[in-house]
């Protein structure tokens, strides 16, 4: 049988580490799964940095990397090379809402971003080091011309911000001599004092260091403020979006020029410049969340660039012919009823299983299962230093804590705010104890952000942010329970497989995605709660607490069913979508 | 002197050695521990019961040292037996047994150094353990640093460098094997373990890879966590092991580490297999500078090991031929004058430790000091003058006698005299304050009382001055409760009695304003806890290690009637509801129970109210009672109704409780009110909030009580209104004399004390 060659498109950017991607890790598995098909060579296409990353993944994943060929543009950009010696510099930070002084930055630096738009893009493509000395330089003599102008207006804002200190202290200091405080600084702490400092509970006033605490603050604000959208921050951002350009073209001309790759497969569905590769295509679209949270995601703090996303994300559907779903759900509600996409060209491949249990399982000790736990427990120490309330948690000792927990990123679609309400309901009012462990970040969800402060649950929900993959196998292992309250995803949640990979029972909503898979009734009727009730999240939560093992008990041989499915089956499915669709190319 | 040892180690490699040598030296009784850390760590650990047989202690006493966790810390008790039976022991750091060690072993103690990676130090180990403070320093003469290299006490602090003894390491069977060898696999054995789980080993793959990469080998060492890479061998048997170490070309030890060497070097040249390692370790130190498979650069080892795989089989044999002169320090009869002159010191020093120790004056009893920190009155204050009496009474029931100091706040208003008549009068009291000392003030406290290592963590940290030498005189500081709102300096040891953790449950602080509370709890020797619940929330908010919690029995005072009560039939028209200011007293939902309760169910009894900050509650209240005015301004029958009594003395209390139909608990959370126990010492029921706390106080003393939903106004007046209904058969449901004389404070106090001396 001769061989046959599909490819498989990436664009990551380049300071993406595709280890800790959950994208890296589908193409490692989706690699390693190819491996066992001896007909089929798959020639992975990306960019030129992330070359060395992609064999990193391989290494660290246990991918053969003579099982596949990797095409990507020779060399990378100069003008990166000399971003990734200055790598400090390169922490963008995320963008904030423009006041009046930004929007006069900005409306200030369009003036002049046309032509440094072209000079830029220019560099950002050149390969050659004369031509990027050269432009550089240009650079280097224009912003010795703007630093006047930025020092002016810097001064401009650093007075009117200093003006609404004043008026705030002013304000502060005629609020006090009105209504005294209930209690004083004066107070000697403890000593003899009926009752301590500390169990005062108003508010207090502003003292002076709260006022010097301020005005550091505000400088702040208007430093990070005014700098970011004229820094080497907002300026790299942009450097690395014209750059990513230039390399994509490249990256085409190389994949069309490879007559003997039958299809291409993009594994996601944010690269629309897939579309342009003139062989057959195959997108895989997880999902679209956007469009059932319209009004949520409009709300996101990060607007702008979701908006972009979902400008890529829909040029990218409108742009190919096939596809590849992780669920009927989103095959019928997302590319059929909203994009208006042919039922047959939409393919189901669900996922293979999610396991975490070869991150944490010890063998080779007399009580393995113990020294596991051990070993975790100290992993969990590590991603405690990690909590949104380090002053809490750095010195928490208890590596036996007994915890709930939600391994997700923090989005509309996420329904956290019904999670917090379940869980403050079960730990005010039915005493469970538990904490609740999350690995999000708050900020992402205002409304949230503002539960937890009102219930003062700062130091009972603790957001775990940047676990790595083995402190995240270890969280799981530790929980008493895993939630999933999540009201839309692409396929199953991986909570239940990776849950109960390392015996963790699940408790998660009933939604469509979700029933596909794990449609045991008797299952059903016990892990399931109906996500947009917080009282049914709190009762289901609660009889897991108690009823644990038996609820992992039944859940163990479902796990077990699901866990034999595999990447290679995964694999073999995509072939034959793959081969299917260069076929009907063909006979065009 | 006995001529026994506690060999407390696991290490199975050492211990084939050391046990083996202790019985050359005369030592043939050895006790070796029956359990170790279930950490990765001990990978190369086991346990061995076969030196039991040679034990001539009881069974029962050698059951006892069986079952103890000797990493962690046994129990005094359990040292009592290792007392009397052992002069001698081993021990391993990282340990939280340093301290415990020093506390209670009575014979000579040896720290075993097999010796550490570069950037550690057993200084730091033991500064790390005791936080800095003086600890194994306490034991003098009777500490020892056991040295398996002799160089190793040379980055140590100085008492670690005079305590320093040498006690070599060798290997049980140096007989040089090397006729099995025939290195037909021409490949490098490297012995990496723990690649998915040591930083350390996952560098060392790293560089060993960059370095021979494009050479054959084969990767050997336990794998705990899987690996997926096919240069690992993962987990072989013995037999796969031996076969690997008769038929590998070469083996590379890469370590230059000064302080540290593994053990498969030595393997590797008993099995005679050619050694090929890096210049600058202990193996230098042994096998002198001038072996062939001596390596200055990683360059010189690819070279020779290239020939090796090329079958240079001269050079081959000139290693082989050299390399046995490594292990001439590992012979057992090389190491054995080095064992018997270090034991003949440690026996001489320490005969004369305990002869000094029994000429010196029998040192009196030891004192407790129970500190009340903050201005607590009411329970809490009986409460800390009921834990003095258990004290007192536990330490005498088992015979260790201690004195007891009664600590409060210097505030003569506050504390008059009378407040504390009934204390035990062998119960001292002692009035103080707090004083601040700013961090180089603490830190000098700390160097003066011999804390040599201690470095100040926070800018300020308080002591208590009772203006005569701030409690040092006492072995043992208990604070009652958390509520510090500073660091305690940690110039003696203390405990922690922690009530509760309302601010999990109602909103009393501001974000983090707990933290110095946690702290408190988190740094003591031991945390006190009177229920499951509030263990539950030490472990789970506080974050407190497991093993410090100790629950004990909730302690009443005994609450006898000093008046008779009057005539029930004619009186008991009235409940008495104790309260206080605090928010969590659910006085809201009190009081529209109280409404629908008379004006609804048209109840019939009067409501006496009674408590700290009662008497003006409605008159000064607090933010959180707004809502109460308007309520009770409204209605008529609630003003005639609730009477405000205020704070009362005892005997009023008493008098009034004692002819009350029932008493009334609607508090949202605490840790239990234990004017449900003193109203059952006076025959009268309760009705109460139902929550975890109260449960357990109703298990524990069996009272029966009543419950009610505190959240549901309508449901507390209809148990009000149900109580009322059925007071009759509610009182006969209360527990009898019998019952309550089982939790007198004498019948409890054993339990305190044994938890208490655990911290002498």
């Amino acid at each position: 049988m001769s061989l046959k060659y599909y490819g498989i498109y990436t664009a990551y950017g380049p300071r993406v580490d595709l280890r800790g991607e959950g994208l890296g890790r589908y193409l490692a598995a989706f690699l390693k799964g190819a491996e066992g098909h001896k007909n089929v060579r798959f020639i992975v296409a990306c960019p030129s940095w992330s070359k060395e990353n992609l064999i990193k993944l391989c290494e660290s994943e246990g991918v053969d990397i003579n099982g596949f060929d990797i095409i990507s543009p020779s060399g990378k950009p100069a003008i990166l090379r000399i971003f990734e010696a200055f790598g400090s510099l390169l922490r963008a930070r995320p963008s904030r809402q423009l006041d009046f002084f930004n929007r006069l930055v900005a409306s200030l630096s369009s003036l002049v971003w046309r032509p440094v738009r072209w000079l830029a893009k220019k560099m950002t493509g050149s390969r050659n080091w004369l031509t990027t000395l050269s432009i550089v330089t240009v650079f280097l003599v224009l912003s010795v011309f703007l630093i006047p102008v930025v020092l002016i207006v810097l001064v401009c804002v650093f007075l009117f911000r200093l003006w609404r200190v004043v008026a705030f202290i002013q304000e502060r200091s005629l609020r006090n001599s009105k209504e005294p405080a209930p209690h004083t600084s004066k107070e000697p702490a403890l000593r003899t004092s009926k009752e301590p400092a500390l169990l005062r509970t108003s508010k207090e006033p502003a003292t002076r260091s709260s006022i010097i605490d301020r005005i550091y603050c505000t400088f702040k604000t208007i430093i990070r403020q005014f700098a970011v959208p004229v820094s080497i921050h907002g300026f790299s951002r942009i450097m690395y979006s014209l750059m990513e350009e230039n390399e994509t073209s490249l990256l085409l001309e190389q994949i069309n020029s490879l007559k003997h790759v039958s299809a291409w497969y993009s594994p996601t569905v944010f690269w629309p410049e897939f579309n342009q590769i003139a062989m057959p295509r195959l997108m895989c679209v997880p999902d679209v969340v956007f469009t059932h949270f319209p009004i949520a995601f409009s709300n996101d703090r990060k607007t702008n660039h979701l908006m972009k996303n979902f400008k890529k994300i829909e040029s990218a559907i409108n742009g190919c012919e096939n596809f590849v779903t992780y669920s009927q759900q989103v095959k019928w509600q997302t590319m059929v009823e909203r994009y208006q996409t042919k039922p047959e060209s939409v393919h189901l491949v669900r996922h293979a299983p999610s396991t975490l249990d070869q991150f944490v399982s010890i063998k080779g000790f007399p009580n393995a299962a113990e020294t596991s736990k051990n070993f975790c427990k100290n992993l969990l120490h590590t991603a405690m230093q990690k909590a949104s309330n380090p002053k809490y948690t750095s010195d928490f000792l208890n590596g036996s804590v007994r915890y709930l927990f939600y391994a997700s990123q923090f989005r509309p679609n996420k329904n956290i705010l019904n999670l917090l309400r379940a869980y403050e309901y079960l730990l005010r009012k039915r005493f469970i104890g538990h904490k609740l462990i999350l690995t999000g970040n708050l900020n992402m969800v205002p409304d949230a952000k503002e539960f937890v402060s009102q219930h003062h649950l700062e130091n009972e929900v603790l957001c775990l942010k940047r676990l790595s993959i083995i402190e995240l196998a270890a969280c799981y292992k530790l929980a008493d329970v895993a939630v999933n309250p999540s009201l839309s995803e692409g396929g199953c949640p991986f909570t239940f497989t990776e849950a109960l990979s390392v015996d963790t029972p699940v408790v998660m909503s009933n939604i469509p995605v979700t029933l596909e898979v794990l449609d045991d009734q008797n299952l059903a009727d016990i892990m399931f709660f109906d996500p947009f009730s917080w009282q049914d999240i709190a009762e289901r939560i609660e009889w897991a607490i108690h009823n644990r093992e038996e609820l992992l008990a039944l859940q163990k041989p479902v796990y077990d069913v699901l866990s034999q499915r595999t990447w290679e089956d995964v694999v073999t499915e995509h072939i034959e979508i793959l081969q299917g669709i260069s076929s009907d190319f063909n006979q065009r | 002197m006995k001529k026994r040892v506690m060999w407390l180690l696991n290490h199975t490699a050492a211990r084939k050695f050391e046990v083996a040598m202790l019985k050359k030296i005369g030592f043939n009784e050895i006790f070796l521990p029956k359990s170790y850390p279930q950490e990765a760590s001990f990978r190369s650990a086991s346990i061995d019961y076969s030196e039991d047989q040679y034990l001539s202690i009881p069974a029962r006493d050698l059951q006892i040292l069986n079952a103890a966790d000797w990493y962690n810390g046994p129990d005094k008790d359990t040292w009592a037996v290792a007392n009397e039976y052992f002069d001698i022991l081993f021990f391993i750091a990282p340990l939280p047994v340093l301290a415990n060690i020093s506390q209670n072993f009575k014979g000579a103690a040896i720290w075993r150094a097999y010796g550490l990676f570069k950037g550690f130090s057993y200084t730091k180990i033991n500064e790390f353990h005791s936080k800095g403070k003086r600890n194994l320093e306490t034991m003098g003469k009777r500490f020892w640093f056991g040295l398996a290299y002799e160089h190793l006490h040379q980055i140590e602090c100085e008492f670690l460098k005079n305590r320093s003894i040498f006690l070599p390491l060798g290997l049980h069977n140096c007989t040089i094997q090397d006729n099995q060898w025939n290195g037909m696999e021409k490949k490098i054995l490297f012995v990496c373990p723990e690649l998915n789980l040591n930083p350390y080993y996952i560098k060392i793959y790293d560089e060993f890879k960059k370095s021979f990469h494009d050479m054959p080998y084969a990767i050997s060492g336990a794998q705990p966590i899987a690996v997926n890479d096919p240069h690992v061998l993962g987990f072989v048997s013995d037999e796969i092991y031996g076969q690997i170490m008769r038929e590998f070309r070469v083996m590379f030890y890469h370590s230059t580490e000064p302080n540290h060497i593994h053990y498969h070097p030595f393997e590797a040249i008993r099995a005679g297999m050619p050694l090929v390692y890096m210049a600058g370790g202990i193996l230098d130190r042994f096998g002198g500078i001038n072996q062939p498979g001596r390596c200055q650069t990683i360059e010189e080892a690819r070279s020779k090991i290239r020939r090796i795989l090329d079958d240079d089989w001269e050079l081959i044999n000139t290693i082989r031929e050299n390399q046995p002169r490594i292990l001439d320090p590992m012979q057992p009869e090389n190491c054995e004058q080095a064992w018997r002159d270090g034991f003949d010191r440690i026996i001489a020093e320490l005969e004369q430790a305990q002869g000094e120790r029994s000429a010196s004056p029998t040192k009196k009893h030891c004192k407790i000091a129970v500190i009340v920190p903050i201005g607590y009155r009411g329970g809490t204050l009986r409460g800390a003058k009921v834990l003095a009496h258990a004290l007192w009474e536990g330490s005498r029931q088992s015979g260790e006698d201690a004195d007891i100091v009664l600590a409060h706040l210097d505030d003569p208003e506050l504390y008059p005299d009378e407040e504390f008549e009934d204390l035990h009068p062998d119960i001292s009291r002692r009035a103080y304050h707090w004083d601040t000392l700013n961090n180089d003030a603490a830190r000098l406290a700390m160097r003066y009382a011999g804390h040599d290592f201690w470095e100040p963590n926070f800018s300020k940290y308080v002591v208590p001055n009772d203006g005569i030498q701030q409690f040092l005189d006492c072995d043992l500081w208990i604070i009652i409760s958390d509520r510090m709102d500073s660091p305690l300096l940690p110039i003696r040891p203390y405990i922690s009695v922690v009530f509760d953790y309302l601010q999990r449950y109602e909103e009393i602080y501001s974000h983090n304003a707990d933290v110095w509370f946690l702290n408190l709890a988190r740094l003591a020797e031991r945390v006190l806890v009177t229920t499951r619940f509030t263990e539950q929330d030490a472990l789970q908010y506080s974050g407190v290690v497991p093993g410090k919690i100790k629950k004990v029995p909730m302690l009443t005072p005994s609450f006898k009637p000093v008046v008779s009560p009057l005539n029930l039939t004619s009186l008991d028209n009235f409940f008495i509801w104790t309260t206080n200011t605090a928010p969590h007293k659910n006085h809201k939902n009190a009081i529209l129970a109280l409404k629908e309760y008379y004006e609804t169910l048209e109840g019939k009894l009067e409501c006496r109210v009674t408590g700290v900050g009662t008497a003006r509650l409605l008159e000064n209240l607090p933010p959180h009672l707004d809502p109460l005015v308007a309520t009770l301004k409204e209605s008529r029958v609630l003003r005639s109704k609730i009477k405000w009594l205020g704070e009362l003395p005892d005997s009023a209390y008493q008098m009034q409780l004692s002819n009350a139909a029932f008493l009334w608990h609607p508090g949202r959370i605490d840790n239990g009110t234990f004017s449900v126990v003193e109203a059952a010492q006076l025959g009268v029921p309760s009705l109460s909030s139902d929550y975890p706390a109260m449960r357990e106080i109703d298990a524990q003393f069996q009272l029966n009580l009543t419950w009610m939903d505190s959240s549901k106004p309508k449901h507390m007046a209809k148990q009000l209104k149900w109580i009322e209904e059925n007071i009759i058969s509610v009182k006969k449901g209360l527990p009898g004399k019998d019952i309550l004389e089982q939790q007198e404070v004498e019948k409890l106090a054993l339990e305190y004390w044994k938890v208490v001396r655990e911290c002498l």
